[in-house]
């Protein structure tokens, strides 16, 4: 995962400039979901590629259940 | 050099004063980037003009959004000498972007009541570039206002102007006043320098030239880019 973070000048250079009546927000969100980078090794993302076909499911939402899962799974074994 | 062209305000003569720098810039044996800012995009209208009527083009490229204009510049100001930036008239996210980057902010000033009450919007958002770029590390934004589309001869609007320039210290006064004149006007809308305009309108020309000596001497002298300080340029 790779989330680039702003060093503080920098930080107030773009409220500066963000703050003009015309400029763009860099993330909007849709709905309640929020864009995410992430970098995977090929061979997991083929791996979830198959489960997603298998289930025809898109990538992403496979991916979004899978999490969701391993989420599950450890808070699970957390209570245990 | 970077030279910024900009005013919160519309209508100041932003464009003219962008368009002859850079040509007048270029005449003196320099390469030179136009940067047109802003959406309405006029700077580049008049170089396509300059392109078509057979005058040997001038580099512009349109960079009217901010985020674009932020990724885009440096590369841009690294292959030329001097790159002169025409920002639109109202608070943009263009015209901070290019407050923050530039050597100089130029900003033409009409000798009207409406242009007058703007200095101030102008000079909060000079004030608020300073601090930013003082926490960045750059050397301070020296705003040079000068008087655009001012009436012929001496007179009371173009006095008030300067004295309402004085009381806000954040700007230093061009000695140029660029009258209202039709040559510069046509010469603009043709994309052609006050020079190669003919008939030669030899005060306009005066005008163009001595604004663009004060742009260029200011910057060179007081605001030196500190990338090109770094590179011992």
């Amino acid at each position: 995962m790779s989330i680039p973070k702003l060093k503080p000048a920098a930080r107030k250079a773009e409220a500066f400039t963000s703050e003009a009546p015309d400029a763009k927000r860099e993330y909007k969100l849709r709905g309640r979901k929020q864009p995410l980078a992430l970098n995977l090794p090929p061979d997991l993302i083929t791996q979830v590629d198959a489960v997603a076909e298998q289930e025809e499911r898109s990538r992403s939402k496979m991916i979004e259940m899978l999490i969701r899962l391993g989420l599950q799974h450890w808070q699970m074994k957390e209570a245990a | 050099m970077i030279v910024t062209v900009g005013n919160t305000k519309g209508g100041t003569g932003k464009t003219t004063f962008a368009v002859q720098l850079a040509l007048e810039r270029r005449a003196a044996g320099h390469v030179v980037l136009l940067v047109d800012a802003d959406r309405q995009a006029s700077a580049q209208k008049v170089m396509t003009m300059r392109a078509e009527t057979g005058h040997k083009p001038l580099a512009c490229v349109q960079l009217a959004d901010g985020r674009l204009l932020r990724a885009q510049l440096g590369p841009l100001v690294d292959q030329h000498d001097d790159t002169v930036i025409d920002a639109g008239g109202h608070d943009s996210e263009a015209l901070r972007v290019a407050m923050l980057r530039a050597d100089l902010l130029v900003v033409p000033v009409q000798p009207r009541g409406l242009d007058v009450f703007e200095l101030e919007t102008m000079a909060a958002l000079i004030e608020r570039a300073q601090d930013v770029r003082q926490d960045e590390g750059r050397l301070p934004l020296r705003a040079l206002a000068a008087l655009s589309m001012a009436d012929p001869g001496d007179n009371r609007d173009s006095r008030d102007t300067l004295a309402a320039l004085r009381d806000l210290p954040v700007f230093t006064i061009s000695e140029a006043i660029v009258r209202r004149r039709k040559a510069i006007a046509n010469a603009t809308a043709n994309g052609l320098s006050i020079n190669e305009w003919r008939p030669l309108d030899r005060l306009a020309w005066d005008e163009i030239r001595q604004l663009a000596c004060n742009v260029f001497n200011c910057g060179v002298i007081d605001n030196v880019n500190p990338k090109a300080e770094a590179r011992g340029a």
